[in-house]
């Protein structure tokens, strides 16, 4: 297409190219710290928030269950910190 | 619950957050999580390569040596046969020729992989599968809770 209109875009898209290289982030999956443990943790960090809202084991739902029930949980959070009633007693 | 038949046999797979367990989702997302930033095969080497000479350029170099390690993790997928692609497949599988799969340990991930490989099940039909779960799933994710956007920008819980 560039030669078509006479034009050399390839310098340009290696600058772009070269931008959002260094824009993005390397990800380590290696360690205490990687982004896998990080996940791990964070899904468990999750289910026990959830486990004081639920009578249920939370890794029982389905994901439209979790997701519904920490929407709620978030809510409810929202709700006891701003000083009003508890809606679901 | 969508089927996807080949030479004879059958697999059930989840494609519906009202079915899917939240725990075979979290495995899904962490076999995507694993195979978007290691890969599991030959294509990844290059990528990996690319991204070192480019980082050691700009004198990244510790994310250099960050990648390097990544690249070493996936040298080790490839000499092991292990494929996080292939792994995350298993996780949405339901049943098997009308079998339930039993709970997933890194065993039965690796025995049923072998079966499927032996049964004729070929890498088209799982991406396949993979790419129509990805569209299906993940979108009613996002329009169907809010939390899913709030948990997304704390950046401490992101199904991908």
């Amino acid at each position: 297409m560039s030669k078509i209109l006479g034009e050399e875009k390839q310098e340009d898209i290696k600058q772009i190219e070269k931008q959002i290289f260094e824009r993005a982030e390397i990800k380590s999956f290696h360690g205490n710290n990687s982004l896998e443990v990080k996940l791990i943790k964070s899904f468990e960090e999750t289910c026990v928030y959830l486990s004081r809202y639920l009578s249920r084991n939370p890794k029982e739902l389905t994901v439209l269950e979790f997701y519904q029930a920490l929407e709620v949980a978030i809510e409810q959070d929202k709700k006891q910190r701003n000083g009003k009633s508890y809606p679901f007693k | 619950m969508k089927k996807v038949r080949y030479k004879g046999n059958y697999l059930e797979i989840y494609d519906s957050i009202g079915e899917m367990p939240i725990t075979r989702f979290q495995a899904y997302n962490r076999f995507c999580l694993i195979d978007s930033g290691i890969g599991g095969g030959l294509e990844g080497v290059q990528k990996h390569i690319d991204a070192i000479k480019r980082l050691m350029s700009s004198g990244k170099h510790e994310d250099a040596a960050k990648e390097l390690v990544n690249y070493h993790q996936n040298l080790i997928f490839i000499i092991e046969k292990s494929n996080p692609e292939l792994m995350s497949f298993i996780c949405l599988i339901k049943s098997i020729n009308g079998k339930d799969l039993p709970e997933l340990t890194a065993d039965i991930i690796e025995k049923t992989i072998k079966e499927l490989g032996k049964d004729g099940l070929t890498i088209g039909k799982v991406r396949g599968a993979l790419n129509d779960f990805k569209k299906k799933v993940i979108l009613s994710l996002k329009f169907s809770s809010q939390n899913f956007r709030i948990v997304q920008k704390q950046k401490s819980f992101s199904p991908i």
